[in-house]
């Protein structure tokens, strides 16, 4: 787990501080009136809310969806408003945040795991990544308020996207054909699909449908989630938590566990994934990303993480 | 009649910020307008009116102040099922398509907007073209400040600089009108331009602005309804996708006082900073509703309408609404070889309950040809002689007309082999209204000598020549059908026989306009 400072003595001014030589940690948690035991003086040490201003706070990358994330800490740890944030932060998306990560253009970012080819970058350029992860993220099914079916286990689930079960009925449901809706090819919720529900199981052909060419006739695109009474589909849960009023549409309860922000955390529900924070492993130990690192991870930042639409992991540091 | 519109038109996104003082404006030219077209001298009276809706003969009563400006209450309007609506009334406006140029530092800055005539009370008219001007200007003055924060670069030179504005809808005493402006500079290497858009409604009655609750019954929970559109069309485009860069986080939902415009493809939300959850793209993001979605739920069509007190100088038109009719094509057989084409079209026809047409629309997506046989043999020819073409093999279903309870559809078979050439086209035209097949004839008002017409129109025209590139006399006219044509929302196609020449190998468009729109049954 993370290390954890504590400070003995009284607050000091900055000035007086030894930990760092590009920004200054500040006792957050203080009982002045309590001695400290020798006891005490061994426990965990708590984590500071690193002291940065605009030209000491770490640069910062990272994926689109990781963007409020990054803006809530820089407006907290900076004390900027929404608006300065928006300006302060610029994230280049998840493949180009790791190229800068790597070439040294960035100290932190905020993005998916890497991918084979980020990887390969990395090594080519001999630096070792680290990858923590800092916000949870799930994998969601759809389905129609109307549809009857609430639970559907991950062998269905499966077997529903394999083209084996392709009938409600055969899952308690209405008797009614199942369209499985999936999404484009190598989008980020395809490749989740892949990787966190089927593995090494090979997907049924998407349903498809005709829409016009841009310069003529029609081509076959996969067609989208209609939800249909007969229609299952997936998102990410970071996206669809917020966005379905719930009134029309329903997450299905994988193996009966509905996807809440709980069941997430916990590891309760079965299709959880993250967002990381990527670092060089080099970076050294006290330098302003891991400061930034850290602080994310404590329960003061995991509680901004959730006041940000996503999902805190399980255990935090104080 | 029908109305102008502005040849360019683009939707961009207006910054909330910029538009912060544009909209000041609009409240306070409504509140003077409102003040305006009050009459002096006169107290508010209540009267209690009876509206007859000619679209579907339905009665409203409506109870309104005069000296209101607050629309109708749609718990007074008896609001038809949207399924059997089948036409609005277009307003008995003119409009006349403007454009001006000016030079701005070496460059010429385009305007093109409308101008509307026709309203009996000329100082709705006046407010109404004055406000389409301001508007426009504001938002050319809105993009020129983005620009001007935006453009580090002294040496980027603004290469094109434009506004339109244009008429998107004016039905049922409702106009909206869509506004777009853009500015571009530029470099050896690289690029910078700025654009916005933005839409106003209005009630005709009085000229004042349109909220988007004004669309809507009192009742309708419509903003639930447009989120939840909306959030469909983001799961279709893919933008909740986590490698997407479309969105930061989850939609929020409509803002109070949401861009919108409204025209007879449905609703359309478009999108402004506000929305912070899309990511800018540096074009407009707009999503759009279908009238088939929320037509229940409309009250613009009733709400805004009277008879008996009609708001200008000219009637109005039918404007054909579609019908619930859908051709869905669901299969593609694309193939295109070096020595031989496949084009091969099928669908299916929804939204029939009448088992007899669906018996005729299906007959027209059936075809018999032998599409393994085509192709097997012109891939042996290929292999033969592969830099000879074989020949085409093609189907395809057109639905000509959907509107206003009228179909007209075209199914076209051909098939080209070596030297053999065969062309087949089967037409059906139908009138929902009086469920029963339509005659050419029928497409014309009674009395209309249409045939006369065509002669006057057709006859010696360089318009319209035979296959052979001369000149048509009345003689080819006398092989006109009146069950062989195709019509749609603008015109006519008659298909004429010409000596050695097979059916449907020669048609010929006619539009409306040519024939009088007096004459044509669609707008009586």
């Amino acid at each position: 787990m993370l290390a954890l400072l504590v400070s003995c003595r009284p607050a000091t001014p900055a000035s007086e501080s030894t930990v760092l030589n590009t920004s200054t940690t500040v006792e957050v948690t203080v009982e002045p009136s309590t001695a400290m035991t020798s006891s005490e003086a061994t426990a965990e040490p708590v984590i500071v809310r690193p002291l940065f201003d605009r030209t000491t706070y770490p640069r910062v990358d990272g994926s689109t969806a990781t963007i409020p994330l990054s803006e809530h800490i820089a407006a907290t740890l900076l004390s900027l408003s929404a608006q300065e944030a928006q300006t302060f932060i610029h994230h280049n998306t998840t493949h180009n945040a790791y190229v800068n990560l790597i070439d040294g253009q960035a100290d932190i970012i905020f993005v998916t795991p890497p991918s084979t080819e980020e990887s390969e970058l990395a090594k080519h350029k001999g630096i070792e990544l680290e990858v923590i992860p800092v916000v949870n993220e799930a994998f969601v099914f759809l389905l129609n308020k109307d549809n009857p079916v609430d639970v559907i286990t991950r062998k269905q689930i499966q077997d529903i996207y394999q083209g084996k079960i392709t009938n409600w009925k055969d899952i308690d449901g209405p008797d009614r054909e199942i369209i499985a809706y999936q999404r484009p090819d190598n989008s980020g919720s395809q490749t989740l699909m892949q990787s966190l529900v089927m593995g090494d199981l090979e997907l049924a052909d998407a349903p498809s449908e005709l829409e016009p060419a841009d310069m003529s006739g029609l081509i076959e695109v996969i067609a989208a989630y209609d939800n249909s009474d007969r229609a299952i589909g997936y998102s990410v849960y970071y996206y669809a938590n917020s966005m379905f009023s719930k009134e029309t549409i329903k997450f299905v309860k994988v193996d009966g566990i509905e996807p809440t922000n709980e069941t997430i955390s916990s590891g309760a529900y079965p299709y959880t994934s993250a967002y990381y924070a990527v670092l060089k492993k080099s970076e050294p130990a006290d330098s302003a990303a891991r400061q930034l690192l850290a602080w994310i991870l404590t329960a003061e930042g995991q509680a901004l993480a959730e006041d940000s639409g996503y999902v805190p992991l399980a255990s935090v540091n104080p | 009649m029908r109305y102008g519109q502005s040849n360019q038109y683009i939707l961009a996104l207006v910054k909330r910020y910029s538009a912060q003082g544009l909209c000041l404006i609009l409240v306070l030219l409504i509140v003077v307008i409102g003040t305006a077209c009050q009459s002096p001298g006169t107290s508010p009276t209540q009267s209690t009116e009876t509206v007859t809706n000619p679209a579907d003969q339905t009665s409203l009563t409506t109870s309104q102040s005069l000296s209101t400006i607050t629309p109708a209450m749609s718990d007074d309007l008896i609001i038809p099922d949207f399924s059997t609506r089948r036409f609005l009334w277009t307003n008995g406006l003119t409009i006349e398509d403007q454009h001006t140029s000016t030079t701005e530092d070496g460059l010429t800055v385009e305007r093109y907007y409308p101008r509307l005539n026709g309203f009996k009370d000329e100082s709705v008219e006046a407010q109404l073209n004055q406000q389409i001007q301001t508007t426009l200007l504001s938002l050319m003055q809105a993009v020129e400040a983005d620009f001007a924060a935006q453009n580090t670069d002294p040496v980027r030179k603004v290469t094109t600089k434009f506004s339109t504005a244009y008429v998107a809808y004016n039905c049922n005493s409702v106009l909206f009108i869509e506004y777009f402006a853009f500015m571009e500079a530029s470099t050896e290497t690289e690029m910078l331009s700025v654009q916005k858009n933005m839409a106003s409604g209005y009630d005709l009655n009085t000229g004042l602005q349109l909220l988007l609750k004004d669309l809507f019954k009192t009742d309708s929970n419509y903003e639930q309804l447009i989120n939840e559109a909306i959030v469909l069309e983001i799961m279709k485009k893919n933008y909740d996708d986590p490698d997407a860069q479309y969105m930061s986080k989850p939609f929020q939902g409509i803002r109070e006082g949401q861009l919108f415009s409204f025209d007879l493809t449905g609703l359309r939300i478009m999108i402004d900073e506000r929305n912070n959850e899309f990511i800018p793209l540096g074009y407009p993001v707009t999503f759009t509703i279908p009238l088939r979605s929320i037509g229940d739920e409309l009250a613009i069509f009733d709400r805004y309408m009277r008879q008996g007190d009609n708001l200008f100088d000219q009637p109005g038109l039918k404007k054909l609404l579609l019908n619930q009719i859908e051709y869905a094509v669901n299969n593609v057989i694309s193939e295109y070889e070096q020595n031989y084409d496949i084009y091969i079209e099928t669908g299916e026809f929804t939204g029939i309950d009448d088992p007899f047409l669906k018996t005729s629309l299906d007959s027209l997506n059936a075809h018999d040809l032998d599409i393994d046989g085509f192709r097997t043999r012109a891939q042996a020819q290929g292999k033969l002689n592969p830099d000879q073409y074989y020949g085409s093999l093609i189907h395809s279903v057109g639905l000509m007309m959907n509107e206003g309870g009228y179909l007209s559809v075209l199914a076209n078979d051909s098939s080209r082999e070596k030297d053999q050439y065969q062309h087949d086209s089967r037409v059906l035209n139908v009138n929902l209204n009086q469920n029963k097949n339509m005659t050419l004839a029928e497409l014309f008002v009674q009395g209309f000598d249409y045939k006369q017409a065509l002669v006057a129109i057709m006859v010696n025209s360089e318009n319209y020549l035979s296959p052979d590139g001369a000149f048509l006399d009345e003689a080819a006219l006398d092989t006109l059908s009146d069950t062989q044509f195709n019509f749609d929302p603008y015109g006519v196609t008659i298909y004429l026989v010409f000596p050695g020449r097979k059916p449907f190998e020669s048609g010929h468009w006619i539009s409306y306009e040519q024939f009088g729109l007096e004459n044509i049954t669609l707008f009586q």
